[in-house]
């Protein structure tokens, strides 16, 4: 039977609990960050990746509602957490469309779901199952600390090379610098969250268990677009998969 | 040496806890915290967003357009080790007092960070 977690201890369980399968760590990153990558390979992140971070407002929202109302300083944090993703100043959305523009696709192809993968189309769907439906301790868990939190130390790896090695200029390449620190802010939120409120040995554990599967769900996701895309490089062209060649 | 130059009555920000005042061409936030006040610069340092559109977290100001996280009584951001000006504050009698003389750290605070006069 699990102990109830002080602060300090919890929050070291939950950095453990997504040891062993960040996504920095997935092919598709290592790739990123050595050059080794194409203009169509990062066309082809951004038709996945809209369709993962786009409704991320919409998660939180499911997460929102199903907080109690005197979780006063949780429900701001969320709130917060929206606000600055979709009106605080410049759509982030918009950013990585900004990018997928500069990496020759177009705001019509990113925005259609149908040009995301089978692997990308199970994150979403997870994302939305988690928030609607688990504790919205558990759900924050998993969505702001377990997905969100990972993004700056990603980002700090594969924001210098676009700009040195792949010869995006930074106005292009805006999306990648602003979540070295936005998501830093978001998961730290996240991470006020589940230690202010995972109050039960049991919730704690869902926690972990959450945080866990998030980051297996991100690593997956990230891996999948190697094997998509680079790897098969006949998904890499969407003139080909339109064909039906693949 | 400037004069305290008085910006607005302290209940007006403790309503609030953000509140822009315009001190000649000089547009600064002020914050108000756990019954302190602090002063910035309104202009962020980075893309000139406006700090006083922000949000508090932790003791520092979340500038709305990329999410730097400035901290309130140094004006400095962790991530990016860079510094927004602030101005010295006082309070007296409820009114709140800045002098336009605005100070940046050129390295981390208490680091042996030296100060010196923004332009």
């Amino acid at each position: 039977m699990a102990e109830l977690l002080g602060r300090t201890d919890f929050r070291a369980a939950i950095k453990d609990a997504m040891q062993g399968r960040e996504a920095k760590d997935a092919s598709f990153s290592v790739a990123w960050s050595n050059g080794a990558l194409k203009r169509e390979h990062f066309a082809r992140w951004a038709e996945n990746h809209y369709h993962y971070v786009g409704p991320f407002a919409d998660y939180l929202a499911y997460i929102y509602a199903n907080a109690p109302d005197d979780a006063t300083e949780a429900k701001d944090f969320l709130l917060q957490n929206m606000y600055e993703e979709e009106v605080a100043d410049v759509r982030h959305t918009d950013l990585l469309i900004r990018f997928a523009e500069a990496c020759g696709t177009t705001r019509q192809r990113v925005q259609d779901p149908r040009n995301m993968n089978p692997v990308t189309r199970g994150l979403q769907g997870w994302c939305y199952a988690t928030a609607a439906r688990a504790n919205w301790v558990v759900a924050t868990a998993a969505l702001v600390v377990g997905l969100e939190s990972q993004v700056p130390d990603i980002y700090r790896r594969q924001y210098p090379p676009l700009l040195e090695k792949y010869g995006f200029t930074e106005d292009e390449a805006e999306f990648f610098e602003l979540h070295i620190t936005s998501d830093e802010v978001h998961g730290e939120r996240g991470y006020e969250i589940v230690l202010n409120n995972a109050s039960t040995p049991d919730l704690q554990q869902r926690c972990l268990e959450a945080v866990r599967d998030a980051a297996d769900m991100r690593f997956s996701y990230t891996k999948a677009l190697y094997d998509y895309y680079v790897k098969d490089f006949k998904h890499a062209d969407p003139e080909l998969a339109a064909v039906g060649s693949v | 040496m400037s004069e305290w130059i008085k910006a607005t009555e302290v209940t007006a920000l403790q309503r609030r806890k953000k509140l822009k005042v315009s001190l000649g061409e000089v547009d600064i936030a002020l914050f108000y915290l756990d019954g302190e006040v602090f002063a910035l610069r309104d202009v962020c340092i980075h893309k000139g967003s406006r700090l006083s559109q922000g949000l508090l977290f932790k003791g520092r100001v979340i500038c709305p357009g990329h999410q730097w996280a400035f901290d309130l009584r140094t004006g400095w951001v962790e991530q990016w080790a860079r510094c927004q000006p602030v101005f010295p504050v006082k309070v007296e009698e409820g009114v709140v007092y800045i002098k336009l003389e605005p100070r940046v750290l050129t390295g981390p605070p208490g680091e042996c960070a030296s100060a010196e006069q923004a332009s």
